[in-house]
This record gives structure tokens, C-alpha cells and sequence, in this order.
């Protein structure tokens, strides 16, 4: 069969941008579009085309006009969602192709997606999924509707929905992610700051933390999946010269025996590759001769979210963690070397007071690069369903993490403008 | 009980927000984490208590078997900073 892959452009909306000029609050993706490379990798029997149109803007109509495709799976995150229909209305419009959605935001809220546009839903890791519906639908068996994590569209009606969950089965892992579709776009997926090529690779899928405002949770049902070690280096070695590797698990450490061999295999490997990966902060304070063997073998830095700076926040936020395990962890980070990219999250409820209280702790621990997001409910997590009552800004497009859409306690203007300030002035010396 | 283990005791007390512990039923050798444990104290809190710790009497539990084995009662702890300080 013919499949399109598409991934969206950038299309996030910035209230202090259209509300108040400010600019600097702008969320941008980058990056390769590694879940369709994923699914593509499972694919490889089929004419399958990768459309990144976060590179190639107008890449759509281009690959419309000599690809007619059967199926069309669109991917994308919550502030992508509005855009993956349009784009879904736009197939319909121009072709006969089966449009099916899956990723972040299908998984966590499919019922948004039960539109005229869209034919399929896949929840949840699509790898082994999508491939059973392009199998089904191939032979026209059965329209997929029985394979657990396809749901199929019904407008107008409820959506069906049987319960499922993925395993390790789902990985697929002896089909490695089709890096090549996407070998034209490569020259875009950067590492800003330095300026130098970046590959992304996954190692490993969910998370059994239950932070109340994270997505990643339903994406597995709570499963930490794993790839084998051997899979892990391999899909490393076929990103070739590219000299830094992003770890894009959600948490590369949750396993720790596993995430010490996988350190030490890196280092045997002779890879000589440069790593940027997502750990909690208890676990680089639990096990620092864990880390120290993975700066060894290339860990250039890590990315934690500390998300706030006080217990009572955090506790509120189910983050099973401490303000002062985070400090130290910052501590043992600096004293090994490993940069930090610290991820941070703002209440709408700040006032002048808090925006000071992270400044000061900001100016007071060495993070290399902080991130700083507004907390945002998004739809499928526990914080949605406690403070849906309270969000005033419904459009699916300003769920970037950098926009209010529960009322600010500031005056909004005042609330955006100490943001940008805060995350100016966090930036003047940020590097990772 | 020596002077440092009931400073111990009082500092892991205050760590972890232990107020109505009547300190004069811990022993020096009942255990201090887990189901067994007469404070009650689970794994983010005895990581809590090993950076406390670290950050009061300036030793550092480097690993996590370190710490389980530091941790398992006050008169380990209590040795364990003696010998570290």
C-alpha cells in the first residue's frame, strides 16, 4: 500500500505574542519526527513516505502531486491537534486515502478526534498497532476495528473504546525506526544552541510515575517499556556520524539495573557519541556511580523536571519527590559535570512574590538551561479532570505550555511580562 | 541512646514532618525504613534523610547500598556519620 506519514508544522498559538507583543514565549518544536520513523520501520513491505512539514512547511502538497496514497497517519501533541484535522480535512479534500491519527493527544483524548475527517484512532504505541490495521485493511478482513488500540471513528455517536494495553510486544523492536525517510529533512534537526546535527533515539516508553498534569501516562497505561540493550545501541549506530544522540524516553533511568548495563554498553560500544537524556532528580541523588558511569560514556546532559521549588507544590502535583532532593541533585549534576536542563512549571496563580522565589532559586543553583512552562491541564490527565471547571480557553492550539488557559491571579499583561523576564534573564548564560 | 543518635532522631523527625513520635519509644536498633519501621518512613523519605544529612554533618551516602545499609537503624547511622565526619 501506499502510507503518507505526516508530521505537522509548527502551528502553536502564544497569547503574550497576539495579546501583548511579546515574543520570546513562543513554543517551537524541533527535532526528527521518531514515532513516524518508528512506524515506518514496521512498515518497510509498503511504499511508505515521511512528510515533516515542521521542516517542509509546504511539503504536503508537493508530495500530493506525484504520491497518491491509500492510508495517512498524522501524528502530533496536544497544541498540534486542531492542525491534525485540518490537515485530516485537507486528505479528504484531495485524495481517497484512510486518514488515521495516533500520538500524545489521540491517546489521552481519541473522543476530540471522532470527526468526519478521520477514519481511525491509534492509541497508545502505535509500532505494532498501525501495522495490523494497514494489514487488515489490505486484506479487508475486518476494517481493524477488532486490534486493541484501534478505535474506529463514529461521528455523531460515542466512541467505542476496548480497554487495552501495550507490552513490550508493541516495540517491534527488530524493525529499527526508518531514519532514512527522513534523510532530506536531517540538516534541520539541530541542537540550537550549538548548532550541531542531533539524532533522536527511544530507548524506552512510559512512565509508572502519576505527576497529575503529565500526558505520558496513558500512552502506556502506566508501563515503563523497555528496548533491548542491543537494539539500543544498534539504532544508535545507524544515526552514523551524527555526534549527539537525544534519548527521547520520557525516563531513560526507571529501570536502574537495566539503565547501568545499558551506561556500560554505550561505553563499550566505542560509539563516542555525546547524550542528552530525561532523569528524576531522586534517582541522580539514589545513584550517582550510575551516572558517573554514563558521563564516562557520553552523557553530556540531562534533563530534569524539577517543576517546583517548594514540598507543598510538588506534593500537589503527586511528584513523589522533595524541593531539597532536587537542590542536591543539582549539587551532585554540578560537581560531576553533567549539564542540566532543568524543566520548571508556573502556576496561572503566581504573583510577583513566587515569580521572585524561582528567580532567586534559579540565580542560587547552577542550571545550565532552564525550561520554564505554565502549567497547563491537559485534556486525559488527573489535573484536567480536577480543574476542568476552572479553564476558560477551550482552543486546543494555545495548549503549548507557554499560555495561561485557567485565569491568571495577575493582571494577565503583568503575568506574561515577568514570565519573559524570568525567562530572559535565566537565559543569559544558558548552555548545554 | 548516645547524644548523636537522639540528634539523629530528632533531625529525621523534622526531615520528614514526623510530629507526634514519641521519641522515647525508639530504640537505637529498631529498624528505620520500611513496613517494619516504627516511624513509618519510606524511600523518599530515608533519600531525604540522607541529604539532610549530608547537608547537617557533611557526609555523603554515594550509592543507594550505602544508604540502605546506613539507614537500617540509628546506631548505623549514627556510626556511619561518626566515622565520616
Amino acid at each position: 500500500m501506499n502510507i503518507l506519514l505526516i508530521n505537522p508544522p509548527n502551528c502553536g498559538r502564544s497569547i503574550p505574542e497576539e495579546r501583548y507583543g511579546i515574543t520570546s514565549l513562543k513554543q517551537i518544536f524541533r527535532g526528527e519526527p521518531l514515532a513516524l520513523e518508528e512506524l515506518a520501520g514496521n512498515l518497510r513491505h509498503h511504499d511508505v513516505r515521511i512528510v515533516d512539514l515542521k521542516a517542509e512547511p509546504d511539503g504536503l502538497d508537493q508530495i500530493l502531486s506525484s504520491f497518491i496514497p491509500d492510508v495517512v497517519g498524522i501524528t502530533g501533541v496536544t497544541c498540534e491537534a486542531n492542525t491534525m484535522l485540518h490537515l485530516a480535512g485537507q486528505i479528504k479534500k484531495s485524495c481517497r486515502a484512510i486518514v488515521v491519527v495516533g500520538g500524545i493527544h489521540a491517546s489521552n483524548d481519541p473522543h476530540f478526534f471522532n470527526r468526519e475527517s478521520v477514519d481511525f484512532i491509534v492509541m497508545g504505541l502505535g509500532k505494532k498497532v498501525f501495522s495490523d490495521l494497514i494489514t487488515a485493511l489490505e486484506t479487508g478482513e475486518d476494517e481493524g476495528t477488532s486490534i486493541p488500540g484501534v478505535v474506529r471513528t463514529t461521528p455523531g455517536k460515542k466512541l467505542i473504546i476496548a480497554p487495552f494495553r501495550n507490552s513490550e510486544v508493541d516495540l517491534v523492536e527488530d524493525k529499527p525506526a526508518a531514519y532514512d525517510l527522513v534523510s532530506k529533512y536531517r540538516s534541520h534537526y539541530i541542537l540550537e544552541k550549538l548548532g550541531i546535527n542531533m539524532g533522536f533515539v527511544a530507548s524506552a516508553y512510559g512512565c509508572p510515575h502519576r505527576c497529575s498534569f503529565c500526558c505520558i501516562h496513558d500512552q502506556t497505561a502506566g508501563s515503563y517499556l523497555t528496548k533491548s540493550i542491543d537494539a539500543v545501541i544498534r539504532d544508535i549506530g545507524l544515526l552514523g556520524d551524527i555526534p549527539v544522540i537525544r534519548l527521547v524516553d520520557a525516563n531513560t533511568f526507571g529501570d536502574i539495573k537495566r539503565a547501568g548495563t545499558l551506561g556500560r554498553a554505550l561505553l563499550d560500544s566505542g560509539l563516542k557519541k555525546q547524550y542528552l537524556a530525561d532523569i528524576r532528580s531522586d534517582t541522580v541523588v539514589r545513584h550517582p556511580e550510575m551516572l558517573r558511569e554514563w558521563k564516562e560514556a557520553g552523557l553530556r546532559a540531562v534533563v530534569i523536571g524539577f517543576e517546583e521549588t517548594d514540598n507543598i507544590s510538588l506534593t500537589a502535583m503527586n511528584k513523589a519527590n522533595t524541593a531539597n532532593i532536587n537542590t542536591e541533585a543539582i549539587t551532585v549534576l554540578n560537581e560531576m559535570g553533567i549539564s542540566i536542563v532543568g524543566d520548571f512549571i508556573i502556576s496561572p496563580d503566581y504573583d510577583e512574590h513566587d515569580f521572585e522565589r524561582l528567580g532567586s532559586y534559579l540565580e542560587g543553583n547552577r542550571i545550565d538551561l532552564p525550561m520554564i512552562t505554565v502549567m497547563t491541564p491537559l485534556p486525559g490527565t488527573p489535573l484536567y479532570a480536577e480543574i476542568q471547571s476552572q479553564i476558560t480557553n477551550h482552543n486546543l492550539d494555545y495548549y503549548t505550555l507557554t499560555n495561561a488557559v485557567t485565569p491568571t491571579k495577575l493582571d494577565e499583561k503583568q503575568f506574561y511580562t515577568l514570565y519573559a523576564d524570568l525567562l530572559g534573564k535565566s537565559h543569559t548564560a544558558a548552555q548545554i | 541512646m548516645e547524644p548523636l543518635e537522639l540528634e539523629l532522631l530528632e533531625l529525621i523527625c523534622r526531615t520528614c514532618n514526623l510530629d507526634d513520635v514519641d521519641l522515647d519509644t525508639i530504640s537505637r536498633d529498631d529498624t528505620l525504613i520500611g513496613p517494619e519501621s516504627p516511624l513509618g518512613i519510606d524511600s523518599i523519605d530515608a533519600l531525604e534523610i540522607a541529604v539532610t544529612v549530608q547537608q547537617e554533618y557533611g557526609v555523603r551516602m554515594d550509592s543507594e547500598n550505602t544508604t540502605r545499609t546506613v539507614l537500617q537503624s540509628l546506631a548505623t547511622l549514627a556510626e556511619y556519620v561518626n566515622k565520616n565526619r
